[in-house]
């Protein structure tokens, strides 16, 4: 049942176009599953009856926002309250634990309150991922380890974040170190060819999109996602079949060149503060070869690489080094000129990287998510969050995390962001991103015409996967 | 429902995949589960449990999810990923190929010297057998006894079969069924008696509380 709960779009505005799509995307996917029809319409039935059970926050806040459910407004109020004033560090494990303490409390607590009491099993799965996704927005900053470290600093970190930083700088270092490898390297069978990378690129671009969300759920979508791209490349090279020994390959592929920062922080964060009966299963799955494919990277030696020409290799390898060496005199000489750089120093390029590019955390999008919640704004009203403000900046630099700051700052205009004005934010969000979806695939497939590769992203809803696979048909 | 972990291992020419797909594909089941693609899989199999009398025969449905691992020797070190809660492992091997015994046995080694689980079920499995029908006997590689023996030595479950024509596929994922709905019962059986000694379990070794949330919170400006 667990993936009819699943919808593909961390967005979620609840909007009817977003519920149809999702329903197919469960139909085709058994449509390529099963040969046998009476399955597979049965499941199509299965799918339009569950729609209601599709994750949308916009509808859990109208709940939460009921006159009768306030004491679960109050009881999270207070448990946020807590969490932040109580200590100014807690360690990840004891994070993990009060979160999950916290959740087990409330989810039992909806059976005393309206109109979570009535629910169904489908509205109270919706409703535990709002609180989910509600309460991890806003502890975030104090969770995810590359946001914590610059409110802490890396030394006054406890060893966990300290680790999950740590290790996306040693997973950053070896993707640079080989960077230029290819699909052969990595034993992928030869029946793809090289025209793959385009396709491969895209499954880069929705791994990044980890960093543009907050809740757990958000950031696992945007894997599950990656993956699903990865299968319908496999799928069209009729290869999907092979499992998992054509799929560790691609996946592997798509980190080295997805770019994507802070891998491991994301993963361990999805890890720690995804409520464990929602982490099985598929979900599971998938996490784990990702975290498997970044530990296999992470150690990476010439000797894991299949290498047909050692002359080839060599002189790419080493054009790469050069490359590398260039970037690092780059780096040191734009250091020297911003003079003191205090913590940074002792830290990998990633988080030097991830400080010049404020970019990192998350984006607009999110952005709105959490201001849709506008109402728990004045949670830390008067408690550490301030501190970010207080904290004294090195006065030549700009504040490290603006995103973050604005967020906290511009607590009354969000505010004042009435209904109307949000869906018209999201709705141009939306159209944005189905932008950048198009011109994505434009690349992917020069050889279709543009007007063919439009109508079905909305004959498919622009979801990605789906899309793909549809062209990729036509494409043969 | 019962639900298990089964962990799918062997080297990437022996035919891992195609087991699975031939098991899921000739299963009629309400409660196939997969939307993203063939690495993960679920399947539920029906076993009849008979009481400790022998009689009521009683339908029982166990589901399995199915993690298959990449077979290539350079992933080997991803397989932990993969076998940690695991409960049951099915062990591959292809009969035309006698170095991919070997393999098998150095991944049955792996999992009995890195999963605690004493209940782990390993199933060792050899594949192809359609390749060494009665005419074509040279193809065989493998002596049907040699696995078996050395299945026996280990504690393993052992069958041959075909996932091309599907021959003992089935056989394979109901015995592990069986085995595993078996030790169920009997650790059932265990934790009823010793229920209060097992009842802390919960989030492992971190022993911290927050004050419980309360609904007049004085430091909740809106309370």
């Amino acid at each position: 049942m667990s993936n009819l709960l699943r919808e593909f779009d961390p967005l979620s505005q609840g909007s009817s176009t977003l519920k149809t799509s999702k329903t197919n995307v469960i139909s085709d996917d058994n449509d390529s599953i099963t040969s046998e029809p009476k399955q597979t319409s049965n499941k199509k039935a299965d799918a339009e009856n569950q729609e209601e059970l599709f994750f949308d926050f916009q509808t859990f806040i109208g709940y939460f926002k009921n006159p009768n459910a306030e004491p679960l407004v109050k009881y999270t109020r207070s448990f946020l309250n807590n969490f932040v004033t109580q200590r100014a560090l807690w360690t990840a494990s004891e994070q993990r634990k009060l979160i999950n303490d916290f959740k087990l409390f409330i989810f039992d607590k909806f059976s005393q309150y309206k109109p979570f009491s009535e629910f169904d099993n489908a509205k109270l799965r919706n409703a535990q991922e709002g609180i989910e996704k509600l309460i991890m927005g806003k502890l975030y900053p104090f969770c995810f380890s590359p946001v914590l470290i610059q409110k802490i600093g890396i030394d006054k970190l406890d060893e966990e974040h300290k680790n999950d930083i740590l290790d996306d700088d040693s997973l950053q270092m070896k993707i640079e170190e080989y960077k230029f490898i290819e699909l052969d390297n990595l034993d992928v069978t030869n029946k793809i060819s090289l025209k793959l990378n385009k396709f491969l690129k895209l499954a880069g671009k929705e791994l990044n999109k980890i960093n543009h969300y907050k809740a757990p759920r958000d950031k696992m979508v945007c894997i599950l996602n990656t993956c699903k791209i990865i299968f319908s490349i496999l799928r069209h090279f009729k290869l999907d079949q092979d499992g998992a020994d054509s799929f560790i390959p691609l996946l592997i592929y798509v980190i080295i060149h997805g770019n994507v920062s802070h891998l491991i922080s994301n993963i361990k964060f999805i890890e720690r503060f995804r409520f464990e009966n929602f982490l099985k299963s598929e979900d599971q799955y998938y996490l784990s070869s990702l975290q498997g494919a970044t530990n296999f990277i992470t150690n990476l030696s010439r000797k894991d690489l299949t290498i047909h020409d050692e002359e080839i290799f060599e002189n790419a390898y080493k054009t790469n080094q050069q490359r590398l060496q260039k970037q690092r005199e780059e780096n040191e000489n734009q250091s020297n000129l911003k003079g003191n750089t205090t913590d940074t120093d002792n830290i990998g390029n990633s988080t030097q990287e991830m400080i010049m590019n404020p970019d990192y955390s998350h984006s607009p999008i999110d952005e709105i998510a959490s201001s849709m919640v506008s109402m728990f704004n004045d949670f830390f009203i008067g408690q550490p969050s301030s501190t970010t403000k207080s904290e004294p900046q090195s006065k030549e630099s700009i504040p490290k995390n603006p995103k973050n700051i604005r967020t906290q700052n511009t607590g009354i205009s969000e505010d004042m962001l009435d209904d109307k004005q949000m869906r018209k934010t999201v709705k141009r969000m939306e159209e944005q991103e189905r932008q950048e979806t198009l011109e994505s695939l434009y690349e992917m497939f020069p050889d279709l015409p543009k007007e063919l590769i439009e109508d079905i992203c909305i004959a498919k809803k622009y979801r990605t996967g789906i899309c793909v696979d549809t062209l990729l048909n036509l494409y043969e | 429902m019962l639900q298990f972990k089964l962990v799918l291992l062997g080297d990437s020419s022996v035919g891992k995949s195609s087991i699975v797909n031939r098991f899921v594909k000739d299963s009629f089941d309400e409660f196939r589960e997969s939307t993203i693609g063939a690495a993960f899989l679920s399947q539920t199999v029906t076993i009849k449990d008979s009481d400790a009398n022998g009689n009521e025969a009683q339908e029982v449905t166990v589901k399995f999810e199915i993690w298959d691992t990449a077979g290539q020797e350079r992933y080997k070190s991803l397989a932990p990923m993969y076998y940690r809660n695991a409960n049951a492992a099915l062990v591959v091997y292809d009969i035309t190929q006698a170095d991919s015994l070997e393999k098998a046995r150095s991944w049955v080694q792996e999992l009995k010297n890195k999963v605690d689980d004493d209940s782990l079920v390993i199933y060792l499995v050899g594949n192809k057998i359609d390749l060494a029908t009665d005419d074509d006997k040279d193809k065989r590689e493998v002596e049907e006894n040699v696995a078996k023996t050395y299945a026996e030595e280990n504690g393993l479950l052992f069958s041959e079969v075909s996932a091309k024509n599907g021959q003992g596929i089935q056989q394979v994922f109901r015995s592990i069924a069986e085995k595993l709905y078996d030790i169920r019962k009997k650790q059932d059986a265990t934790n009823n008696i010793n229920i209060n000694s097992s009842a802390q379990r919960g989030n492992g070794p971190v022993d911290i509380h927050l004050q419980r949330p309360s609904t007049n919170d004085s430091t909740s400006c809106c309370s």
